[in-house]
């Protein structure tokens, strides 16, 4: 113990034994035993190989690019632009893409650029903001759920099922007309519809890891509820839940779109992707860039988004995972 | 490590009692339906009485649906147990609160069969071994240290504990599962099935280390397994289980030499033996039909529905685990004599039994229905 | 001797993962004769049943397969898909370690045995293909085998599963039975029975048979030779009772002085064999048993040929020291009078 920091990973431990070898330079008796023991597996740390099969995943590997590409343009992009977002250029309203305006102007001269990147960035925080918030309350409540069992479980399944057959479309609109208006409440009513997703995942699993040995040892060792849930299953479900999370970025960022788009979203004039299509939807046959671009972010990022969520899904499975 | 005091050797049957089971029940209750009725029980372990002396090693043997994990889960209470008591050093586990439970747990530990699903594949080593110390309060560099010397004591070295459990052989990770259970100095460790999913080569390491942590750190243990040979090699004293049962409990030679119980007699005799000369000179009988299910036990004695000497009083009284001679239990109205085979018994009584190698019906295929000849020569040549 | 039912030269099998290549066989050669019963023994990782698996054609397209396996006559290799579909589950058939995967859960039991034999013998009509279905569930010791053929195989307990696969394993009258670790998942109770209906089967049938096991007890009381596998390298093959008493491979010592014994009083210690078995990606250089064995020295560091320890070659040993090696001292040979 004393010669190896804990501070080192596991990594670094195992790229220093050449597997296959007998190590040489171990320091004792048991050492050589442990060696002799098979220590000549290959072994590589679970981060290791879950990059290895991310990166094996093309598609997944591109769309992690584009999406890193596109929150930077968002992000950069309104600071770097020369316009602000409601600053209007009275000379060249209504105009299609040009050289000044690469992605034209709106009805009063705004630019559609920095319009269209903070509206980017807004639409993209609300739909982290949602995929944070669900993952929290999904989680908790599905861990307890699958967890204690019984009544307890009862409970939240029937409450997981009464959410997931609310249409919620309609609770939004009728909702959403009286509250929402910024962004960040637009994107606690979305969580509040969308944790049942990821509360089943979560009861699910944990349903199925309560059962495990090493659970049981945990028990047997004394561990209350809550360390056992938290510090020794929680950790066996980070895959699905970060798949999961990871699809809930795209269908937020469409619920945000729909809702702004039929008014009720985020009020004008904060931009956000829905409101910019909402904005220009009288223009589509004089000026089409002014719908299109907009939808072709939208549809960019839940591509991307599904495409990461794919890969994360293979390069997680415990499945595909030998010994 | 120890801090016990060396103990004098004396014959195990004049130690203390550490453990005493008194009538554990234990009965899942299976539901069906919308409102989740109880249907029926699965009656997994159905009335066993038994002790344990101070560093003795108990075997508990049986087939599938015997109820022997159950069982040893019950003791611990990671399973509650439906009825019963269990006596540690004298003080109810059954009744205990939660905050005394835990501080029971600490002198009785766990060994689990797989040891692919007993460790978490998620925490290093060094997190599983210590997690019992944590758990009871040990400070983190304590228990981070007494890490390096459990691994030293289960063969492996202490730079093995950075490492996950997907980087060890499974014997490895059995010799890690039982650093945890050391990892509190418990006085009972109920090994469950702890070799049966390694390879033999690997299994004899296993339980040659058990032996010696024993021996150093004069534990006593429940050892669970299905392979009569590793019980018996381990174990003083053993119980063999049928269907949430006790059918027979002595020491292991007694077991092995004179067993009473025709259970006993027949599960002997289908272990076979690695040694080919008397393997094809003994006779195994061959016990008939299949275990019954433990949600629809047979009346009466449990075992009589595959009992080759089973009599009309079997079917209806359920026989009391009577004491033979001292130190020697068996459930069976008929218990057999020392060195009276079953196959005598099964003469006196005017019955057959089916025996390996010989007799029964000799197997005569049919020939294929018509043109099959001709259909097997076409493929033949073709 | 007569001539060989099946003849394996050099068979090789080859993965390939992401961890590297996976060396599951290497170069190993045997023969199997009509009517004998050849056991594979070995540990996990030995390659026993992927070489099982090669025979039958099983592996997956990543497998490379060298090597010449020679079947009454033709090369199994090199037949086409549609040859070797008919040689399957009629001349050669094969029985699986849990039936409940080798068995189509959405079929009844009898659907799939009476397919089983229509396949082979398309000219024989549904009704009698049933009637023989039933009379093998009969023979295999499957109590009202008439109603049981409606059964669907989650309605079949463990032990009557295996029965209905080696019924059909039997059906066609095989030349040659493939066991691959029968009875590995059964009660020792169960075990019993089933290795009971395999031996008459196989009388029965007059099939040869290669069963896989690790499990040595049973080889004791089946086997007429024994094959023993370590690191997907052939280690010792003879006669059974050779190579329980006389073995000339310190592996094999090892294995069978690592078994408890359920008969003999045993005070003694167990004597395992260090370490673990080797990894198929980096095998150790030289004998690949050189890193666990007591009597390895710096000759071990090549790689040992399978020697021959008789005229007649029936006993071959892959160890530089076959010749040198004592008797064998375990307690078993000792209260063997």
């Amino acid at each position: 113990m004393s010669e190896t920091p804990s501070g080192m990973s596991p990594e670094d431990v195992v790229d220093d034994a050449p597997p296959g070898s007998i190590a040489a330079d171990v320091p004792s008796d048991a050492a050589v035993l442990a060696e002799r023991e098979g220590m000549n597996i290959t072994s590589r740390s679970f981060g290791r190989q879950t990059w290895d099969r991310f990166r094996r995943h093309r598609l997944a590997l591109i769309a992690a690019i584009v999406l890193a590409l596109l929150a930077t343009a968002f992000i950069v992009g309104p600071w770097l632009s020369p316009y602000g977002f409601s600053e209007r250029d009275v000379l060249n309203m209504r105009s299609g893409p040009t050289a000044e305006h690469p992605f034209g102007t709106d009805t009063i001269g705004r630019d559609l650029m920095v319009r269209t990147f903070l509206g980017g960035r807004f639409s993209l925080r609300i739909a982290l903001i949602v995929a944070l918030l669900t993952t929290l309350i999904g989680t908790v409540i599905g861990a307890i759920g699958g967890y204690f069992g019984g009544t307890v479980d009862t409970i939240v399944n029937q409450t997981i099922n009464l959410f997931l057959i609310i249409p919620a479309l309609v609770v939004l609109l009728v909702v959403g007309v009286r509250f929402a208006a910024s962004p960040n409440s637009i994107a606690f009513l979305l969580a509040i519809l969308l944790w049942p997703t990821i509360a089943r995942v979560v009861r699910g699993l944990f349903l199925q890891y309560k059962e495990q040995e090493f659970v049981l040892a945990a028990k047997a060792a004394g561990a209350r509820a809550p360390r056992i849930m938290f510090r020794h299953i929680l950790p066996n479900t980070f895959g699905p839940i970060v798949v999961n999370a990871t699809l809930l970025i795209g269908v937020a960022i469409i619920l945000e779109s729909t809702l702004s788009f039929l008014g009720v979203g985020v009020q004008p004039p904060t931009p956000t992707l829905g409101n910019l299509i909402e904005e220009s939807k009288g223009q589509l046959d004089s000026k089409p860039s002014a719908v299109l671009i907009p939808g072709g972010f939208i549809v960019a990022i839940t591509l991307c988004v599904n495409f990461l969520g794919d890969g994360l899904r293979d390069a997680l499975d415990p499945t595909s995972r030998k010994g | 490590m120890s801090d016990h005091e060396p103990t004098t050797p004396s014959e195990p049957a004049e130690r203390a009692i550490v453990l005493d089971v008194q009538d554990l029940v234990k009965h899942f209750p299976i539901r069906a339906g919308l409102l989740r009725r109880e249907i029926g029980r699965v009656q997994a372990v159905d009335g066993v009485s038994l002790s344990v002396r101070r560093q003795e090693t108990l075997g508990i043997v049986g087939e599938s649906g015997c109820g022997k994990t159950t069982f040893g889960r019950t003791l611990l209470r990671l399973i509650e147990p439906t009825s019963g008591t269990v006596l540690f050093n004298g003080e109810d586990v059954t009744a205990a609160e939660a905050p005394r439970l835990r501080e029971l747990r600490r002198n009785m530990q766990m060994v689990f069969q797989d040891p692919f699903a007993s460790l978490n594949p998620r925490m290093p080593v060094r997190d599983t071994v210590a997690e019992p110390m944590l758990v009871h309060g040990t400070p983190k560099t304590e228990a981070r240290a007494r890490v390096g010397e459990l691994l030293e004591a289960v063969g492996l070295s202490p730079e093995h504990g950075n490492r996950y459990p997907h980087e060890f052989s499974g014997g490895q990770r059995q010799r890690i599962g039982i650093a945890r259970a050391l990892a509190l100095q418990p006085e009972v460790i109920i090994l469950d099935e702890p070799v049966s999913a390694l390879d033999v080569s690997v299994q004899a390491q296993v339980i040659n280390l058990l032996e010696d942590l024993q021996e150093e750190f004069d534990l006593t243990y429940m050892f669970i397994a299905h392979d009569l040979s590793v019980v018996r090699h381990i174990s003083d004293r053993i119980a063999v289980m049928y269907l949430g049962h006790v059918a027979e409990l002595t020491t292991a030679d007694r077991l092995y030499d004179a067993p009473a119980h025709p259970y006993t007699h027949a599960l002997l005799s289908a272990v076979p033996i690695a040694d080919p000369r008397v393997e094809l000179s003994r006779e195994r009988i061959i016990l008939q039909g299949d275990l019954p299910s433990p949600s629809n036990p047979p009346s009466g004695c449990r075992f009589h529905t595959r009992c080759p000497i089973a009599q009309e009083r079997c079917r209806e009284e359920v026989p009391a685990l009577r004491e033979l001679v001292p130190g020697h239990f068996a459930a069976c109205h008929y218990a057999l004599e020392p060195g009276e085979t079953i196959i005598q018994r099964v003469e006196d009584l005017g019955r057959e039994v089916e025996i390996a190698g010989q007799g029964g019906s000799e197997m005569v295929i049919p020939p294929v229905p018509f043109g099959a000849g001709d259909a097997k020569g076409a493929t033949g040549s073709g | 001797m007569s001539s060989p039912l099946l003849s394996v030269r050099d068979l090789s099998v080859a993965f390939h993962t992401d961890d590297g290549v996976v060396n599951a066989v290497n170069d190993i050669s045997f023969e199997v004769h009509p009517g004998e019963t050849l056991a594979v023994v070995g540990e996990s990782g030995s390659g026993k049943s992927v070489s099982a698996m090669a025979l039958m054609r099983l592996l997956p397209s990543s497998a490379r397969i060298q090597g010449t396996i020679e079947f009454d006559g033709r090369d199994l290799l090199g037949l086409s898909p549609r040859d070797m579909r008919r040689l399957q589950g009629n001349e050669i058939a094969m029985i699986f370690q849990d039936p409940m995967t080798a068995l189509n859960p959405v079929f009844t039991v009898g659907n799939q045995l009476v397919e089983a034999i229509r396949i082979h013998n398309p000219k024989v009509s549904k009704r009698a293909a049933r009637e023989r279905a039933a009379s093998m569930l009969a023979l295999v010791g499957i109590p009202d085998a008439d109603e049981r053929l409606d059964n669907y195989p989650h309605e079949f307990s463990g032990g009557m599963r295996q029965r209905a696969m080696i019924a059909m394993g039997i059906s066609n009258e095989p030349k040659l039975l493939i066991a691959d670790e029968p009875t590995t998942a059964l009660d020792v109770t169960i075990q019993a029975q089933v290795i009971e209906v395999i031996k008459r089967a196989q009388e029965a049938t007059g099939a040869a048979m290669i069963l896989i096991t690790h499990d040595l007890g049973l080889v004791a009381g089946v086997a007429e030779r024994v094959q023993v596998m370590y690191g997907g390298r052939l280690f010792e093959t003879g006669p059974t009772e050779t190579i329980y008493y006389r073995s000339r491979n310190p592996y094999t010592r090892g294995l069978i002085s690592s078994i408890p014994s359920a008969t003999a009083r045993t005070e003694r210690r167990l004597a395992p064999i260090p370490g673990a078995p080797p990894s198929a990606i980096n095998p150790p250089k030289g004998c690949v048993f050189r890193p666990r064995c007591q009597h390895a020295t710096d000759e071990c560091f090549t790689e040992p040929g399978l020697r021959r320890l008789d005229e007649a070659a029936l006993h071959q040993s892959r160890c530089h020291y076959a010749e040198q090696l004592g008797e064998m001292d375990t307690a078993a040979s000792g209260s063997r009078t």
